[in-house]
């Protein structure tokens, strides 16, 4: 866990939340904790319980049971309070489309109980925010897909809440859409101190941005860690994954399998994308001391005269993270906040 | 700049901008003053009256239900809505923010008509008031079951649900109207006062219209998320029963019971039938999710630790069906001092027993089911137990009628065991579907 999260309060702090529609469990006694200041990648297959999750945290759904705070706030005794502290995109936004960005920006502040005063300064903000300045006498119904989801963002942080729900927000966008989002998500939390969940299908593009990972499936929450943690082994971790090296040879190397699978320090051999590479499962080295396994890896390599012509560790990503959660049974998987968990 | 009174409401705001446009402004005197001078080209004066009449019916009543109506269904559709039930608009503001804004329009075409009518000096300003009374109640009345028809169904169901409101509104505007020409013209006598028609019109209309604005709120409160409370829908309860009980004529119930009646009982009498269809509406107009009764059920238990929940989150009908019982009891002990006809008690007891059936069988066809098609299925099964059944099975089982439904001259054997074995049998059929709802989630005890 890194020490930037684990010394931040709170803001998000859920615990059993249990949430039921007619014959079936959306979310299943789900427990975990959000610190200020992070981006959370809300994952988890079609029907996991996400959009209930977020519904439930956004105080708009009541929890069937279970407990969920926010910046302090009981969202089943206080969810007007909750609100106010909220920002909630959804994944079927809508926008008034015969109103401009401007009326549709005082509209959301306004609504949202920003002070008259401060309303023609909030939307300059947020408009900028979103890089839609210059649009502002534009109809909201006469904006790109892009556009229109970065209006519909720019409403959701007009009232700069302390927490910003967004479901599926890249959803649609083209690559540059995509990542203009991405550093808008980071500024909000680097320069605005907004603590950010965000779902998404596009775990690649989360990774960008997003500080944590937090798993759902089956309405069950199966692993909530720093990313830096669930993408790679993190020294403290005991269940760390094995590190893993890639090599390419300039040539065909026979019987490569036999001849990697001696070398010291490799505890398996698999064949890799192409017949000129492989992919070596290392043996559990030392905490700190995984650079110099390689470096010996890379010596030894070199010393059997082997046409080594690429040598890179491979990390594992959110993806991984997340194939590896939906390979195992289902209810396995590290319990929330765990011990990579963010407590 | 301090924006002046209505704009400063964002609702109220915002609908105005997406109602009004330069076109839209122009448009509508334009084709009313069309309209207006053909009418006078046609009949004169008489003719711009009539058409004045008919626009403002046509723009207040038959259009501007449709826009009251749609206020919540049509952000639903547009996804606007759980924003606005993020917002920090407080109920009421929402609520006037709505219909005033949604309907701004056909006002604005109403204001036309107005002058009209009144240019013309053919209709007193207290007619016109009352025209417009009624616009706005019926307005109110389609906001309001728009908005209790919508929340909380499918959005395929929308359309659908805002057609039923508006049919909803525009059949309360009519018995309004009817109402005013019947009384306008004669004295009204209620809870024996003698009182002038036109003036018990003018404060019917006030009153519908304050308690559909109520009803709005009561609802507004919920969507927004507010504690519940169930005072408005109680409060209702009670001045309905009471409204109504004060046109209670003791010869006409005597004659329609074919029995004589003790006069104090007339009153609690059509209390008792009001509450009970009340509440039968409030069970067919409500979604019932197992869910969120099982949640109000838990109320008083360890886990939840709120017993006073049980009575603030408690469904309309329920608290309807308290209401209706409580009536039962004052109307069996006024009876006991003056005793007659005998089998009046009978009659009220069976009458709640039928009842609970009747509740019982919307909770059964409706709980977690389709929103269009469980009350719909619920209203026939009810039509044909208190019409079809007894009509066509009178020959052949003469004591049919009063098995089904509450009849005069109800027998214990007769009516009352009968009601009671129905009322057993909708129940168990409720527990079977309560059942069979819950058996895919596990047991978690509410928090």
């Amino acid at each position: 866990m890194p020490a930037s999260s684990a010394a931040a309060a709170p803001l998000v702090a859920v615990t059993d939340l249990t949430r039921d529609y007619p014959g079936r469990r959306a979310l299943d006694r789900v427990s975990f904790s959000l610190a200020a200041g992070t981006v959370t990648a809300l994952v988890g297959p079609n029907g996991a319980g996400k959009t209930t999750l977020m519904r439930c945290l956004a105080a708009l759904d009541p929890p069937f049971a279970g407990r969920v705070l926010v910046d302090g706030l009981d969202a089943a005794e206080r969810p007007r309070d909750v609100h106010q502290r909220t920002g909630f995109l959804q994944d079927f936004f809508g926008l008034y489309d015969t109103l401009t960005v401007a009326q549709g920006l005082w509209y959301a502040a306004a609504a949202r109980a920003v002070p008259e005063s401060e309303i023609a300064a909030r939307m300059a903000w947020a408009a900028a925010a979103v890089d839609l300045s210059d649009r502002m006498n534009q109809r909201a119904g006469t904006l790109s897909r892009g556009l229109r989801q970065r209006l519909a963002i720019a409403q959701t942080i007009v009232h700069r809440p302390r927490m910003v729900l967004l479901d599926e927000p890249a959803s649609g966008l083209d690559p540059e859409s995509r990542m203009h989002l991405a550093r808008l998500l980071t500024d909000l939390r680097t320069a605005h101190g907004m603590t950010l969940l965000v779902s998404s299908h596009i775990l690649a593009e989360l990774e960008d941005y997003c500080t944590h990972v937090l798993i759902l499936r089956d309405g069950r929450l199966v692993r909530h860690d720093a990313l830096a943690d669930a993408a790679s082994a993190a020294p403290e971790r005991a269940d760390r994954p094995p590190g893993r090296v890639t090599v390419s040879f300039s040539d065909a190397v026979p019987d490569a399998a036999r001849r990697l699978g001696a070398l010291p320090g490799v505890a398996s051999v698999e064949a890799g994308p192409a017949p000129d590479r492989a992919i070596m499962t290392l043996t559990p080295a030392t905490a700190g001391r995984e650079a110099d396994q390689r470096a010996a890896l890379l010596r030894a390599l070199i010393d059997q005269g082997l046409p080594v012509c690429g040598f890179a560790p491979l990390q594992r990503n959110l993806t991984d993270v997340y194939r590896d959660h939906l390979r195992q049974p289902n209810g396995a998987g590290t319990p929330a906040d765990g011990p990579g968990g963010v407590a | 700049m301090m924006l002046p009174f209505p704009l400063a409401n964002p609702e109220f705001r915002r609908n105005l901008w997406v109602e009004f446009s330069a076109q839209r402004l122009a448009t509508m005197p334009a084709l009313l003053g069309l309209l207006l001078l053909g009418g006078h080209a046609a009949m004169g004066v008489e003719g711009v009256a009539g058409l004045a009449t008919t626009a403002l019916f046509v723009l207040l009543v038959l259009w501007g239900t449709r826009m009251a109506a749609g206020a919540i269904g049509d952000e639903i559709q547009a996804g606007t809505w759980d924003a606005q039930r993020m917002s920090a608009l407080r109920p009421w503001t929402m609520t006037w923010g709505k219909l005033l804004g949604a309907t701004a329009y056909s006002w604005y075409g109403a204001a036309f008509c107005v002058v009209a009518l009144l240019a013309t000096g053919r209709t007193g300003a207290a007619e016109i008031l009352n025209m417009l009374l009624t616009g706005l109640t019926a307005q109110g009345a389609a906001f309001f079951a728009g908005l209790l028809l919508v929340r909380g169904a499918p959005r395929g169901t929308v359309r659908t649900n805002i057609a039923l409101a508006q049919a909803v509104a525009i059949v309360l505007a009519i018995w309004l109207a009817t109402r005013d020409w019947y009384w306008s013209s004669q004295t009204v006598r209620w809870w024996g006062l003698d009182l002038d028609g036109r003036a018990f019109m003018l404060s019917t209309q006030v009153l519908a219209l304050a308690w559909v604005l109520a009803g709005v709120h009561a609802v507004m409160r919920e969507e927004l998320r507010y504690p519940s409370q169930p005072w408005t829908w109680l409060a209702f309860l009670a001045f309905a029963a009471a409204y109504t009980a004060g046109f209670s004529d003791a010869l006409s119930v005597a004659l329609w019971f074919e029995a004589m009646v003790a006069v104090p009982v007339v009153p609690l009498v059509v209390a008792f039938a009001t509450a009970a269809t009340l509440t039968l509406v409030a069970a067919l107009a409500g979604p019932q999710s197992s869910v969120a009764l099982r949640r109000w059920l838990a109320a008083p238990t360890r886990a939840r630790g709120r017993p006073v929940a049980l009575l603030l989150e408690a469904p309309a009908w329920s608290l309807g069906l308290a209401v209706t019982v409580a009536l039962s009891v004052a109307l069996t002990a006024v009876w006991l001092r003056v005793p007659s006809p005998d089998w009046l008690p009978v009659l009220v007891w069976s009458a709640v027993l039928f009842l609970i059936r009747d509740l019982g069988i919307v909770l059964a066809l409706t709980l977690d089911g389709d929103m269009r098609r469980g009350p719909a299925g619920a209203l026939i099964v009810l039509l044909t137990l208190y019409l079809l059944v007894p009509i066509a099975l009178a020959d052949v089982l003469p004591g049919i009628g009063a098995a089904v439904r509450p009849t005069w001259g109800a027998t214990v054997s007769g009516t009352l065991v009968p009601a009671l074995g129905q009322a057993l049998v909708a129940w168990a059929v409720v527990g079977w579907r309560w059942r069979s709802v819950h058996a895919g989630a596990a047991r978690t005890t509410p928090g």
